[in-house]
């Protein structure tokens, strides 16, 4: 009877040690690492090459951005390609080739695109130049009035206001 | 001397900033025009055909379900995304169905994000037009194609070089541009 009792307590503590045990391998597979560190490369990679690649189908999204049917078979993609070992220059170049340079979020440099990348500062320093001639100009008519006396003869009139 | 040639630079950038800026408007604001429609170079593109192998047959066309060994080899052929939920490619089917009718054997089809059976109930219920269909496993092809949606077009000449391609279904100014292709392309 005693020996049945005791048999049957060192049981359920099996039983419960069992079970301890079972719930802390549940708990653990549900933990997600918290670190960045601790992201494969390959994470790591696919992200920024998402966040590289325009989703064709969604205006100025891009592939990590939109959840477009397109943009899901893109990511698909580029897993792919990071698996079969291709660097992310190829990655780009493979995606350009089906789609063109349109597919790159940023715009590759080359003679197409030179006014969109320097156009900006070229304007700008056109209206930097003519500003200068402007002003130089001014300065001219001015001194040139002062000499006629005429600068004198406004400055009369505004100091009688 | 300075003041004519400044006047002079001062009517010329007026001049060319009003044309510049009318010019961007007349292209913005062009009604033909569609801002979210992705530019395609086609000149530049180079799809590859090497994925066709590894397209699902549907049920019920599984005779026609080898796109590699229904490839012409004698001539430009035609591949063309399809799917059964896509109603654009409703408007272009009865083309394609004539087409195939008129040119025999050079018509693929590939079922973009489709379930099967439905392309195949589609295929069965509105006609079929392809000498050889299947349907695209995990978009494999698409991504090879460099497909933007369906229906999308794609021409290629024998040696499998893109000839021409239809971001969206042959109908209008795409049809015509599409039947000039084809008839360029015949050796």
């Amino acid at each position: 009877m005693t020996v049945s009792a005791r048999q049957g307590r060192s049981l359920s503590a099996a039983v419960r040690a069992v079970l301890l045990f079972l719930l802390a391998a549940i708990v653990l597979i549900f933990c997600k690492p918290v670190s960045a560190f601790s992201q494969s490369l390959e994470e790591i990679r696919a992200k920024a090459l998402n966040n590289e690649l325009r989703c064709v189908v969604c205006a100025g999204q891009s592939i990590a951005e939109s959840n477009a049917e397109l943009a899901q078979d893109m990511r698909a993609q580029v897993d792919r390609l990071i698996l079969a070992g291709q660097s992310d220059g190829e990655i780009r170049t493979w995606f350009v080739e089906r789609y063109g340079d349109a597919v790159l979020m940023n715009p590759p440099l080359n003679a197409l695109t030179i006014g969109l990348w320097f156009g900006p500062f070229g304007i700008f320093t056109l209206g930097l130049a003519i500003t200068l001639l402007v002003l130089r100009r001014g300065q001219a008519r001015l001194t040139l009035r002062r000499g006629n006396g005429e600068a004198s003869e406004r400055d009369d009139r505004v100091g009688g206001i | 001397m300075t003041r004519i040639f400044l006047r002079l630079a001062i009517i010329g950038l007026g001049t060319a900033s009003i044309l510049l800026v009318g010019s961007l408007l007349w292209f913005g604001l062009n009604p033909q025009r569609d801002p979210a429609q992705f530019p395609i170079q086609t000149a530049a593109l180079t799809p590859d055909l090497s994925a066709l192998d590894q397209a699902t047959p549907l049920p019920g066309y599984e005779a026609l379900g080898d796109l590699v060994a229904n490839t012409p080899t004698d001539g430009p052929f035609v591949v063309n995304f399809f799917a059964s939920w896509c109603q654009p490619c409703r408007l272009e089917h009865p083309y394609l169905l004539a087409f195939a009718q008129a040119h025999p054997g050079r018509l693929l089809g590939l079922a973009y994000r489709d379930d099967p059976l439905a392309s195949a109930q589609y295929l069965n219920s509105d006609g079929n037009p392809y000498a050889a269909v299947a349907s695209d496993t995990d978009s494999l092809n698409a991504l090879n194609f460099g497909l933007t949606g369906v229906p999308e077009t794609f021409l290629f000449d024998t040696d499998g070089s893109l000839l021409f391609r239809s971001p969206g279904p042959l109908v209008g100014a795409l049809r015509s541009q599409f039947e000039q292709a084809w008839e360029a392309a015949q050796p």
